[in-house]
C-alpha cells in the first residue's frame, strides 16, 4: 500500500525552484508534480504550487494533461525506435547495489514545459510540469535526482 | 397584496383543479418529499396557497382550492391570469370527469381571453389504478371531449398539453419538468450545450436535476426514457442521503484544518457509481441547487480517462452556466428597471 502523506510530502519537496550561487540564475518552482499511473493516466498523487496563484492549475486541468501525457508516453516508450523527437534520455543508475534504468522524456504542453519518466519497473509514472521559463535540461536533472528518492516505489505494480 | 406583486417577477404556474382531485397532494409530494401515501390525510385547502421554487427562473406554484369560484367580481382573478406563465389543470381520472372538462373548458376561454401567450397543460391525474389499456382510452377520450368544449367555445387554435401522470411513480416529476422547460427561456442553448457535452464525453443521456424537487430543468434532444430518469432520480436521492450522513460534525472546531482543506480542493457535492452493465453514474453540483446527472457508456475504453475528461468537459459546461445565469440575470435587471 503507497503512504498518501508521505508521497504527497515528497512530491511538494520536488516542487521547489533551483537557484544558483555560481551565476545569478534561478527559477521558479515548479508549477505541480504528479505520481500517475501508467496504465491509464489518473492520479495518484499530486502536489500544486499554491504561492504563485497564476501557475496554480484546477485538479480537472491537471487530470487531463495527467492524460495526455501519459498517452504520449506510452506512443514514445511501445516504439522507442520510431521516436521522431531527441527528447528522450536513458537514464541508468545504482541503489542498494542494484542497477535501474529508465527513459526520461521531456514534452512541451501549450505554454508549460514538462518532464516525464517512469519509477521503474513499476506502473507508475513520475510527471514534473513547469512554466516555459524553466530549462528542459534543468527538469532532466531534476528528474533524476529525484527518481532517486522515490527508491521505495520502484517495482509497484497496480493491484 | 404584496405577495402578488412580488411573485409577478417570477414566472408562475396556476394549479387548478375540480375539488378532491389531488392538486395539495402533487405540491406536497413533488416540492416537500412528502411520502405520497401521507398526502392521503391532507385535509382540504381552504384558501390560495402558493409555494416557491427557485431553480435557474424562480418559479412560484399557486394552487387555488377547488370550490373557489374564481369569476366573482371580488376575486382579482384577471391579474392573476395575466401574471401566470402556464395554468395546470388536473383532472381526477378515477372519478366521472364530464364536469372538470366543463369546468377546464370555462378556465381555458377566460385565461385565453386574459393572457393568449399561457401555456395550458393538462394533468389525467391518479392514473396509478388504471390498468395500461384503460390509461390510453381515459386519454383519448379527454382529448376529444376537451377538444369538443374547446371547438364549441370558439377556440379551436389552442395548444393543450396532456400528461398521464400519478404521485406514486416518477410520471408527476416528469410531467412537471416538461412543464417548467417551458418557461425556461434558456433553454434552448441549455439542450444544445447538453448535447454537445454528451456527443464529447460518452455519455448515453444527460439531465439538469434541481436538486431538491428531483424536476428535471434540462436533458438532451435523445428522447427520455422514463426508466432512465427514474434511474437518475434515484441517484440524486441516495447521493444527498449519503452526504447528509458524512457530514463532519467538527466543522467549526477546526476552522483552521477545514480552511486548508477547502483552499486545496473547495468542497463539492460529486458523486460517481458504476453498474454491472458497464453503464457509470455521475452526479456533480452545478450552480443554483442545480446537479448533472449523466448516464455514462464506456464501451470497453478505459473507465477513469472517461471520467477524467468529462470532469473537463463539465467544468467547461459549469462555466457556460454561469455565463447564461449572468446575462439573464443582467437582462431581468434591466427589465425591471425599465
Amino acid at each position: 500500500m503507497i503512504d498518501s502523506a508521505n508521497v504527497k510530502a515528497l512530491l511538494e519537496n520536488t516542487l521547489n525552484g533551483i537557484s544558483c550561487q555560481n551565476v545569478p540564475f534561478r527559477t521558479n518552482a515548479l508549477s505541480s508534480s504528479v505520481v500517475l499511473s501508467s496504465k491509464n493516466g489518473s492520479i495518484i498523487s499530486y502536489a500544486i504550487d499554491n504561492s504563485n496563484p497564476e501557475s496554480s492549475t484546477s485538479l480537472s486541468n491537471l487530470k487531463m494533461m495527467s492524460l495526455l501525457s501519459k498517452d504520449k508516453w506510452n506512443d514514445d516508450e511501445s516504439q522507442p525506435s520510431e521516436q521522431t523527437t531527441k527528447s528522450c534520455y536513458q537514464y541508468q543508475w545504482n541503489a542498494k547495489g542494484t542497477g535501474y534504468k529508465t527513459r526520461i522524456y521531456t514534452y512541451e504542453i501549450e505554454e508549460l514545459h514538462s518532464c516525464l519518466a517512469q519509477i521503474p519497473g513499476s506502473d507508475l509514472i513520475l510527471l514534473f510540469v513547469a512554466d516555459s521559463s524553466f530549462p528542459y535540461g534543468l527538469l532532466v536533472l531534476k528528474m533524476k535526482q529525484a527518481l532517486l528518492a522515490f527508491h521505495d516505489m520502484y517495482g509497484y505494480k497496480l493491484g | 397584496m404584496s405577495t402578488e406583486e412580488d411573485s409577478a417577477s417570477k414566472a408562475m404556474i396556476l394549479l387548478m383543479g375540480l375539488r378532491r382531485c389531488g392538486k395539495s397532494s402533487i405540491c406536497k409530494v413533488v416540492f416537500h418529499n412528502m411520502q405520497p401515501l401521507d398526502t392521503l390525510y391532507l385535509e382540504s385547502t381552504s384558501s390560495p396557497s402558493m409555494e416557491h421554487f427557485s431553480t435557474l427562473i424562480d418559479l412560484a406554484v399557486m394552487e387555488l382550492p377547488g370550490q373557489l369560484n374564481y369569476f366573482e367580481p371580488s376575486y382579482d382573478s384577471e391579474r392573476l391570469f395575466k401574471s401566470v406563465g402556464a395554468l395546470v389543470y388536473v383532472i381526477d381520472s378515477q372519478d366521472e370527469y364530464m364536469n372538470a372538462i366543463t369546468n377546464l373548458a370555462v378556465i381555458i376561454e377566460y385565461a385565453y381571453r386574459v393572457n393568449p401567450s399561457i401555456n395550458i397543460e393538462v394533468l389525467i391525474h391518479k392514473v396509478d389504478g388504471l390498468s395500461e389499456d384503460y390509461k390510453v382510452d381515459v386519454q383519448r377520450d379527454i382529448m376529444q371531449r376537451t377538444g369538443e368544449e374547446l371547438l364549441e367555445l370558439g377556440l379551436d387554435g389552442v395548444q393543450v398539453s396532456f400528461y398521464l401522470t400519478s404521485i406514486f411513480d416518477h410520471s408527476i416529476y416528469e410531467a412537471f419538468s416538461r412543464i417548467v422547460q417551458k418557461l425556461i427561456p434558456e433553454i434552448t442553448y441549455l439542450e444544445n450545450m447538453l448535447d454537445n457535452l454528451i456527443q464529447h464525453s460518452k455519455i448515453e443521456k444527460a439531465f439538469l436535476f434541481d436538486i431538491n424537487s428531483k424536476i428535471y430543468v434540462s436533458t438532451d434532444s435523445n428522447p427520455v426514457d422514463i426508466q432512465t430518469y427514474e434511474v437518475c432520480a434515484e441517484f440524486v436521492d441516495v447521493t444527498l442521503d449519503l452526504f447528509d450522513l458524512y457530514k463532519t460534525p467538527n466543522e467549526n472546531n477546526d476552522q483552521a484544518v477545514t480552511r486548508k482543506a477547502n483552499r486545496e480542493r473547495p468542497r463539492e457535492l460529486k458523486n460517481i457509481a458504476e453498474l454491472e452493465n458497464g453503464v457509470t453514474i455521475y452526479f456533480r453540483q452545478m450552480i443554483r441547487g442545480l446537479a448533472l446527472v449523466a448516464l455514462i457508456r464506456t464501451n470497453g475504453s478505459d473507465k477513469d480517462s472517461c471520467l477524467t475528461i468529462m470532469d473537463y468537459n463539465v467544468d467547461i459546461f459549469e462555466k457556460g452556466l454561469e455565463e447564461i445565469w449572468a446575462n439573464s440575470a443582467n437582462k431581468q435587471q434591466a427589465l425591471s428597471l425599465e
